[in-house]
């Protein structure tokens, strides 16, 4: 059975932690959309905070969610002393590093900042590309003048132990540029991301009419996608928190949107249920989308899932501010 | 062969160009935003440089995959149209950042058809002997990509590899003896640097490196190589493009044997390899280079 939970359940846990714990401070995908439409879902691009049991702190994005999640742990966490935080960056698309420079903590002497992510073709490192938009003419401090200790670990496709009891797995995704996919695995529990992705698919496909019809590529292409879905569904399957790409309805994607490295809602939802995952949060929401559309995409989902039966599972859609014990 | 040259070749590897002769048309691909894979592949797979990029980077340490990545195909799926456009585009401009150093010694048209031809024939002869047709790419990247090293030695050593090829020339003798003998080091041993570096599969590396001397390959790319050493001594016989070498052995019997392939095919197959390469040539335009 799956449970429509859309107004997922509030966590409890204020403060005393005794497990871990994802906080949403921004979901939505491309580019921040504050305004009146977009009150109850939220405007920022993506950051989630995730607190171990005893308050160690990761982030997973730096998009504009990211400023006021700094400004808290400034208030609250720096009490107790400096910072010590794990960035995890999906990928370095603008949406995912825009709130670094806006992100308090990193202009505070004394914290430490580890900024974990990909590499990108051209070996660049994750330095140079967060310096980049904090040069002169889009930032008024550079990289080098921050107070912080940061420093930038690039990951490949792999497990680490990011502490004795933490460890971190990483997937390459389906995006326009090189993502990682992350699996925390901590306080017993396992928190899985995956977006920005699109389902790989076949892009050898092509009928026998077609002039350039090419069998060999067109069943070798097929091989590679299935394959390649294989892996991501495996990603996800001991997931207990599932954050997965929904920035479409499968009526958007189909009709303009395949190749833009996102996911249909739907296919989210199936490759879910295929996967045995038990809670799964619908993420990286269409900038265009309002509060209102959400409410409409809801109903519509609740018909067409009532056909899957044998399988237990709470979906909802992310929103700022939603906290959600593992 | 000093350190010094060593430090010059990795580097140059390091950041190798694209064929000048397919930047145009790279260009031009790269620039639709509507490209698509079928494109993309169309013309990476006819640049030794591009194959070997794009296959370096989805065999990197990055991507955990347990088997490596052989085919053009699966890479550009599970790398994407727009990564797959961004890297064919950053190594054709590695190629205009260093206007005319790409190719100093070597004719670039000569070469890319000598590369083009002997992996249309390494694949022609993969057919002949029955091959699955999943697999015969193979052969044609391990033809297409077998004198890769030769681009890093004819800049480095632009005139020691003059040199080389004039005397070869002069001596009758193979280009690669002369290399041996002016330069200290052959393009298979460069093409062993540059697979390293690239981390290309077994089968490639091994045509690159032993497609010279094919009894050095394992059991397993045996033929694999064996075909490509056929299709090298044959297109340089036949002056399919020209890459350094006029002269060259005849092909043993018993490789030709242990190939499963005749002289009299091979006369059979040569108005196709013509064929595939001057269709390559008009879709990149290059047809009237000489």
């Amino acid at each position: 059975m799956i449970i429509f939970q859309w107004e997922a359940e509030q966590s409890t846990n204020d403060g005393d932690f005794n497990q871990m714990k994802a906080r949403f401070w921004g979901v939505r995908g491309s580019i921040p959309t504050p305004g009146p439409e977009t009150v109850k879902y939220g405007g920022n691009t993506t950051c989630i905070e995730v607190r171990l049991n005893d308050g160690r702190i990761i982030i997973i994005g730096a998009g504009s969610g990211i400023r006021a999640l700094g400004n808290q742990l400034v208030v609250q966490d720096m009490k107790k002393g400096p910072l010590n935080v794990n960035l995890f960056i999906s990928h370095t698309h603008w949406d995912h590093i825009m709130g670094f420079p806006f992100f308090t903590p990193i202009f505070i002497p004394g914290n430490k900042i580890k900024v974990h992510g990909p590499v990108n073709i051209g070996d660049e490192s994750l330095e140079k590309i967060f310096a980049l938009q904090m040069s002169y003419n889009y930032f008024p401090l550079r990289a080098d003048e921050l107070a912080a200790d940061i420093s930038y670990e690039i990951l490949k496709e792999g497990s680490f132990q990011l502490f004795d009891d933490v460890q971190i797995t990483t997937k390459i995704l389906n995006h326009p540029i090189i993502d990682l996919g992350y699996k925390i695995e901590a306080d017993g529990a396992v928190l899985v991301t995956i977006y920005d992705h699109e389902p790989f698919r076949n892009l050898f496909d092509s009928n026998p009419e077609d002039e350039d019809y090419d069998e060999v590529a067109k069943l070798e292409g097929e091989k590679a996608a299935q394959e390649n879905n294989e892996r991501v569904m495996q990603f996800m399957k001991s997931a207990d928190l599932l954050i997965h790409d929904a920035q479409y309805t499968n009526k958007e994607y189909l009709s303009s949107k395949i190749g833009w490295g996102h996911s249909p809602i739907e296919y989210a939802l199936y490759s879910c249920v295929k996967a045995g995952v038990k809670r799964l949060v619908l993420f990286h929401h269409e900038p265009t989308r309002t509060d209102s559309e959400f409410d409409i995409i809801q109903r519509a989902l609740e018909r067409r899932i009532t056909r899957i039966s044998n399988h237990h599972m709470e979906v909802f859609f992310a929103r700022e501010g939603l906290e959600i014990d593992l | 062969m000093e350190t010094k040259y060593l430090v010059r070749l990795n580097r140059y590897i390091d950041s190798m160009p694209s064929l000048s002769i397919t930047v145009s048309k790279i260009l031009e691909v790269t620039k639709n935003p509507q490209v698509t894979a079928k494109d993309l592949n169309k013309v990476i797979s006819l640049d030794p440089v591009l194959v070997g990029k794009v296959l370096k980077l989805v065999n990197s340490a990055y991507y955990g995959l347990s088997n490596k990545v052989t085919s053009l195909v699966t890479a550009i799926i599970m790398l994407g149209i727009n990564t797959i456009k961004n890297l064919a585009l950053s190594t054709a401009v590695l190629g205009n950042m260093r206007k005319g150093s790409s190719f100093k010694t070597l004719n670039v048209d000569g070469f890319w058809r000598h590369s083009i031809g002997v992996g249309a024939t390494s694949k022609l002869i993969a057919t002949k002997i029955g091959i699955p047709a999943i697999r015969r790419e193979e052969f044609f990247i391990g033809g297409l990509l077998h004198d890769i090293g030769k681009i890093p030695l004819n800049v480095i050593f632009e005139e020691e590899y003059l040199r080389a090829i004039q005397q070869a020339d002069m001596h009758k003798t193979e280009l690669i003896e002369m290399e041996k003998e002016l330069i200290g080091i052959t393009h298979c041993e460069v093409g062993k640097l540059i697979g390293e570096k690239w981390r290309l599969t077994d089968e490639t590396y091994e045509c690159i490196l032993y497609h010279h001397d094919p009894n050095m390959a394992s059991e397993k790319n045996f033929r694999l190589v064996s075909s490509v050493y056929i299709a090298n001594i044959y297109c340089n016989l036949n002056e399919v493009g020209f890459s350094g070498n006029r002269y060259t052995k005849k092909i043993e019997d018993y490789l030709l044997s242990s190939v499963g392939v005749t002289e009299e095919y091979l006369d059979e197959i040569f108005e196709s390899i013509s064929a595939e390469i001057e269709k390559a040539s008009v879709f990149l335009q290059v047809s009237g280079q000489k």
